[in-house]
This record gives C-alpha cells, structure tokens and sequence, in this order.
C-alpha cells in the first residue's frame, strides 16, 4: 500500500468518525436543523381526530418542526395497531412523539421504551392517570371521569331521574370512564342508571343503533336522560326519541360535537355538548414538544383542555361556519 | 315460491297427500329459515312481554334493521349461489354516503345527479370485482377485498381531502326523500324496497332462465360451460347487482340519518354472510333461496333489536348471534338432507 492510498483511507475513516459524531450529537435533526415529531393518535375516518389532526399540522407549521400524523385505520384492532404504530414511530429516532393513551395496557410498554431512547413524549387525549409515571412531559386533554360527572351535573340540573350512558366502545378505558363518572354523581343524587353497551355487530348501522335505542326506552318508560359519548351517538339518539314519540319526557346531552349536534343544541333538541377540544389537544400537544426541545420550556402539570360546555347560551359562536375545521364538525 | 306450494298441494283431504303436501313443504330451501325466524320471534316475544316489542313501533324497528340488510343480502346470496363472494359491499355503502353527501351537500349537484353517480361507481366497483375475478381466476375473497380496502380508503381520503372532515350534513326533502327514506309511522320505505327485491330475486332464480343458470355456475362451473352457460357472464352480472344493491342501501341511509360518513357500512359484509347462511344458502354455492334470505335478515333483526326490548345487558347479543347462527346452520343441513333425499 502506498502512501496516496494510506492518505485516502485514512481520510475516509476521519470523515466517516466525524460525520457518525455529528449525527449522534444533535439527535434525530433534519439536514435543515429541524426537529422531528411523531404523532400516534387516532384513524382519520373519525371527524373527531380529523379536527386533531389540523391542531397538531398547525402547530408543527407554527413551530417549524418535521411532523408525522401515524394512526391506524379504524377501531377494530386498536390495540395491536397502536403497539405497533409507537414501535415504528421510536424505531425512527425521533426527537419527540405525541401519544393518545387509548388503551394502555397495549401502548404503555412502548411509551416506557420511548422515553428510555431519550424521545421526549407528551401524551393527549387519553392517559390522564398515568403520564407522570410513565416519564412523559406533560398530559393535554380531558379526565374522561371528570367529564361523566359533569354530565351527570347538568342533566340533574334539568330534572333528570333515571339517566341512560351509551357506550358505543364498551372496554374503552375513556368510555369506560366517562360512563362511569356519570354512574357515580347520578347515583350520588339518588338517581337510577342504566348503562347501555352497544355490540359491535352494530357498529357503522345507524339503524340498528337507532332500534337499539328506542328499545332500551321502551322497555323502561323511567328513563328520561340519555348521555352519549360521541356525536354520531347522539344523532341517533335523538332520532330514537323523536321517532320513538319520547321528544317530551327524555332529553339528550353528549359529549364530542358535529354540526348536527351543534344545530341540535340551538334547536333546543339535545340540552349540553361537552366539547374536548381535540384541535386543542393535537395543537398544544405538538407546541409543547417543539418549545420544549426547542427552548426547554413548558407547562407544568397537564393541560386541561375539556369540557368546554356547550349549551344553548353560547352555541351561536361555536356553529360559526368558518370555525368548522378546528371543532371537527361539518 | 308460495305460487309453487299451492301449485304442488293438492286439494284432497285424505292424509297420504297431506303428508306429500307437509312434506314437500319441509323440503323447500326455506323452509329451515322460516323455522329459525319463528323461533326467535316467539322467544323474544315471550322474553319481553310488556315491554312493547310486540308494538308497531317494536316491530316496525326490526323490520327497519332487516330491510336495510335484506336489500344487501339477497343480491350477495345470489352471488353466492353463483358461488362467489363479495367483501366490497361495505366500501360501496360507505363510499356511496360521502359521495352523494359531499355532491348535493356540498358541491349543491342536483340529487338525481348524485345518485346516478353513485349507480355508475356501484356499476363500476361490481365490473372491477366480476372481470378481475373471472379473468384471472384469483378467489372472489381476494379480488374484493381488495375492492374493499381501496375504495374505503380512496373514499376517506378523497372526503378529507375535499371537506376537511369524513363526516358530511345532508338534508333532502320532497319526493326524493320519500322514495328512499319515506315513513309510515316508525316504518321505512326501506321495507318496500326490500320486498321488492326479495321477489324479484325469487323471481328470477326459480322462474327465468338466467336464474337456471346462475345455479349452474355455482353448482358445477365445468359442466355448466359445457353446457354452453357464459358462466364469467353471469359472474360479472352477479357482482354488478351486489354493487348496485349496496348503492342503494347508501343512498337510504343518507338521506334517512341526513348525511354522509366514509367510515359507514362495513359492518355489512360480516352481517349480510350471517344473514345468508341462516336463511339457508350453502357457502359452497349452487344451492339457497332469496325468501330464505328474506326470513335470515328477518331473523338478524329480531335479534339484535329485540335484545334491547329485554331489559338485559346487550353484552349478551352477539353470544346470542353466534348461537342464533351455529343452530341455523345445524336445521338447514339436516332439511337439505331431506330436500336432496326426496
């Protein structure tokens, strides 16, 4: 070997000592200096997380960080789907991901592992309980209990005495939750409680959730308040008691809004509509992270960006046509 | 066929041909069906009395659930008569839901307009799944599965991509809403069409020589060829009508639940295969009937609408299905090992 050889090899060691050294150096940087954020969060056919999905592309354009939404397609296999999804995201090296903790038991493990690579996590959405201990820098959203107890609130502020929960996601830990909450303050009132779990061969059939409905209030003629945890829900609950010839004994309250929802609550036809602000929860989710790695500040203690009560009172402002995107109803 | 029965039953008193008439009856393809629907509904009946299942309102309730099944699952069952399956009828509810939803809703196109479009993507999804099924010999379980996933997907993205969001408003009113979700009381239009079609399939199977033949394909494809029956014909057919059938469910449901979802419907390609093996049709092909299927989607609904009128927890009500549907199973085997030994 001689020594032009030599040189050039040993010129190509040092480049590549100095180049594996930078890399390592300021984490998973883009070539432009950026900071990359991975989000795992919900499928994209739910209007809710379409809403998400913009707050949290708003803020990385606010922010000026590399983004990625990931999520599965629909609920059928959320838990395997999600595992994976946080595994694929942290196999990438990201600076940062933004997690909903929809079913812990699947996604905990992976969220563990996150943090120990160094990737900071903030959680949203769901995962109120057990962010701190899973090392997670913050929690932007809802405590779905909380949010049931609110319901149950307003609707015996309106005369309730035998409230109906209907789970749409029976072992939902957020559903769960929520249903839960509700059973709880009711009951605490010395109220009834009937709690409805809808099967799963019903899912996406409007008229079989319709029929199901209407049954369950056939069949107890005490029930006069319903709660449901999702827009759609609450559109076919209100046709069940409109069809069903209940529209003057059973009011109807929810949680999440649609535009049908919205019009409904101006109408007078559903009595409250908590609001969790899901474009809050992705916004703040992915500003947070950024000005976190960006300048290591932050909030302290989580976010709480739900229940926004919706009622007659304020609707006005909420069903303004230009807002649409940002509350995800249409 | 009732016409049949009372064509082959005799006017006579005396038991030998009353035995032929109870017997003959015993053997029809639906007869297995018919048996699976009356029991449910004197179980529910009994398990719920008082509690207003037995109303109009009640009844009308599972009528409702049935017909928007039924209209899916008489055109699959003949499909799968033909002896194939199609995994797309979900998509094609779904995609139909967004596209009239977002043309009228949002782009303000007449309706009938929306509603040809959708026929011509119905028309258009079923010739994709016929061709590619008949020309390059893959199973119609993957063909149409991948009919499935693309249009579900094009129609999410495509929604999102025009409207922000996969769940659009849409309110209808006048003549056109009272063509697809007309009401009577608690009672759809939906119901109408669901007859409707039941019959003319009936129709069509027993009484005409395309229904001749789409047993023959499904019975034995190779002989059916030799016999000179254009069996792909009758496949990509077959597939067009499933399509077509599912546009029309997305249409009723559009206008009944006032708007559009991407997402809706595929819980239909599981519900409408239930359906069809409880009224009685084989998955191999060849063999079933579309009044079978009319009393299977009959017996879908009085199950899962009735569940809700006992009072129990509704946990209960696919443990309840899956019984529903192995003890259908069971009953059609054995009255089609009468029919065949006759």
């Amino acid at each position: 070997m001689n020594k032009v050889t030599r040189m050039i090899a040993g010129g190509i060691l040092a480049l590549a000592c100095s180049t594996s050294l930078f890399a390592s150096e300021g984490q998973a940087k883009d070539a432009d200096g950026n900071y990359e954020i991975i989000a795992v969060l919900g499928p994209l056919g739910d209007p809710f997380f379409s809403a998400m999905e913009k707050g949290t592309k708003d803020a990385a354009e606010a922010a000026g960080v590399k983004f990625e939404y990931t999520a599965p397609n629909g609920f059928d296999n959320l838990s395997q789907d999600l595992a994976r999804l946080i595994e694929v995201g942290l196999s990438r090296k990201p600076d940062a991901m933004v997690i909903g903790n929809f079913i812990p038991d699947a996604e905990n493990e992976g969220i563990r592992a996150a943090v120990e690579a160094g990737i900071e996590v903030v959680v949203i959405n769901t995962g109120s309980d057990n962010w701190k201990e899973l090392g997670a820098l913050t929690f932007v959203g809802e405590d779905s209990t909380a949010v049931g107890r609110k319901a149950a609130e307003l609707h015996l502020a309106s005369g309730a005495t035998h409230g109906m929960c209907i789970n749409h996601v029976p072992g939902n830990p957020g559903t769960e939750a929520r249903c839960q909450g509700f059973k709880e303050d009711m009951e605490a009132g010395g109220k009834k409680v009937t709690v409805l779990n809808l099967p799963y061969s019903s899912q996406g059939s409007p008229q079989q959730i319709v029929q199901a409905i209407t049954g369950a209030l056939t069949a107890d003629k005490t029930i006069n308040a319903i709660y449901t945890l999702g827009s759609g829900l609450a559109e076919n609950a209100m046709q069940a008691v409109a069809d069903g010839g209940f529209a003057e004994t059973v009011k109807v309250g929810t949680s999440d809004v649609s535009r049908r929802t919205l019009e409904a609550v101006r109408d007078g036809k559903l009595v409250f509509d908590l609001d969790q602000q899901p474009y809050l929860q992705g916004y703040y989710g992915v500003l947070i992270a950024a000005q976190h790695l960006k300048y290591g500040i932050q909030p302290v203690g989580a976010v709480t960006t739900g229940p926004l009560i919706i009622t007659k009172e304020n609707v006005d402002k909420v069903l303004n046509p230009e807002v649409v995107p940002y509350r995800g109803a249409m | 066929m009732s016409s049949d029965i009372t064509r082959q039953a005799p006017p006579a008193t005396d038991s030998s041909s009353l035995g032929k008439f109870l017997g003959d009856t015993m053997r029809r393809p639906e007869f297995g069906a018919f048996i699976g629907t009356l029991t449910v509904f004197v179980f529910f009946a009994v398990v719920t009395s008082g509690n207003g299942f037995l109303t109009w309102r009640g009844t009308a309730g599972w009528l409702n659930v049935a017909a928007e099944l039924g209209i899916v699952a008489v055109p699959v069952a003949l499909l799968m008569i033909g002896g194939e399956l199609d995994l797309s009828v979900g998509s094609v509810i779904g995609a139909t839901s967004v596209l009239v939803a977002v043309a009228t809703g949002i782009y303000g196109a007449p309706i009938w307009l929306s509603i040809a479009l959708a026929l011509a993507l119905g028309v258009g999804v079923g010739l994709f799944n016929g061709i590619v099924t008949v020309r390059t010999g893959l199973p119609s379980f993957i063909v149409t599965l991948v009919s499935m996933l693309a249009l579900a997907g094009l129609a999410l993205g495509l929604t999102r991509f025009l409207v922000g969001t996969p769940n659009v408003s849409l309110s209808v009113e006048g003549a056109w809403r009272f063509l697809f979700a007309g009401k009577w009381g608690p009672a759809s239009i939906s119901i109408i069409w669901w007859v409707l079609v039941s019959l003319v399939a009936g129709w069509v199977l027993f009484r005409t020589q395309f229904g001749n033949w789409i047993q023959a394909t499904g019975g034995d494809r190779q002989s059916a060829r030799e016999a000179g029956i254009r069996t792909d014909r009758v496949k990509i057919t077959l597939f067009i009508l499933t399509a077509v059938a599912a546009v029309l469910v997305g249409v009723i449901q559009t206008m009944t639940f006032n708007g559009g979802e991407a997402t809706r419907g595929q819980v239909y390609v599981f519900n409408s295969i239930i359906a069809t093996v409880i009224g009685g049709v084989l998955l191999q092909g060849g063999y079933g009937s579309p009044i079978g299927v009319m009393l299977g989607a009959m017996t879908f609904g009085i199950v899962n609408v009735g569940i809700f009128y006992t009072g129990w927890s509704s946990d209960w009500a696919q443990l309840l299905l899956g019984l529903l549907l192995l003890a259908a199973v069971l009953t059609n085997n054995l009255f089609r090992r009468l029919a065949m030994r006759a």
